[in-house]
């Protein structure tokens, strides 16, 4: 897009789009997405600063599940080839698409034993 | 530190979020041990990222966080700052909304 082309030509940065903040609202409010920085000793007068922290997180955990998204939709494929009709499939997100996904990103996830 | 009781009211709002993004991405039920590993997750993705950016802040010896410490936390972190993708993110069009939480009136003094 032309909004794209002028960033590469002048370089888009952390605080370009901290100015575009101002009047956002992320998904998790701010109020809980606060607490759990000010928990952490986090305090700004700022509050774009925390919103820019929060999006950062919510992008990680949406990556996250859409990567796990890709994983369950490819062994659905998998699983429906030589079956006549797959109708209404239901997508369950579960630990065996989540934990390949995490291991990937350097987090190594286990089941807790004897959990049912 | 003491830890607080596992079924607050914000952990709650957290798992909210979580299962809009597991909708957004496609999935129409997630598994109970997901919701709670991807709630304490991001729990503790925005517990370090606060600790990190303090810590940040402080050793530059400042109490006011600059986007400098935010953008330093989130390299030490592991993670990549990429603030075109951060908007994109912020302005994408399946973005779920959730109300925020309504806050009890100020007692009269």
């Amino acid at each position: 897009t032309s909004q794209d082309s002028i960033d590469s030509q002048t370089g888009f940065t952390l605080s370009d789009l901290l100015v575009q903040l101002e009047d956002y609202t992320p998904t998790i409010p701010d109020a809980v997405a606060n607490h759990y920085l000010h928990m952490a000793g986090f305090e700004s007068s700022d509050p774009r600063m925390s919103r820019i922290l929060s999006l950062a997180a919510q992008k990680f955990i949406s990556d996250i599940v859409n990567e796990a998204f890709q994983q369950c939709k490819l062994k659905g494929q998998a699983a429906a080839v030589g079956k006549t009709k797959v109708k209404d499939k239901k997508y369950v997100l579960t630990m065996e698409d989540l934990i390949p996904v995490l291991n990937e990103h350097g987090i190594s996830i286990r089941k807790p034993p004897y959990y049912t | 530190m003491v830890e607080p009781p596992m079924n607050t009211s914000r952990r709650k709002m957290i798992q909210h979020v979580v299962s809009l993004f597991a909708q957004e991405g496609g999935f129409h039920v997630v598994e109970k041990p997901v919701l709670e590993t991807l709630t304490e997750m991001f729990q503790a993705t925005l517990f370090e990222f606060g600790r990190s950016t303090r810590m940040f802040t402080e050793l530059a010896g400042r109490v006011e966080p600059t986007v400098g410490d935010v953008t330093m936390a989130l390299i030490d972190m592991g993670f990549k700052v990429d603030p075109r993708g951060l908007r994109a993110y912020s302005k994408r069009m399946t973005r779920p909304m959730i109300s925020a939480p309504q806050t009890l009136p100020l007692p009269k003094v």
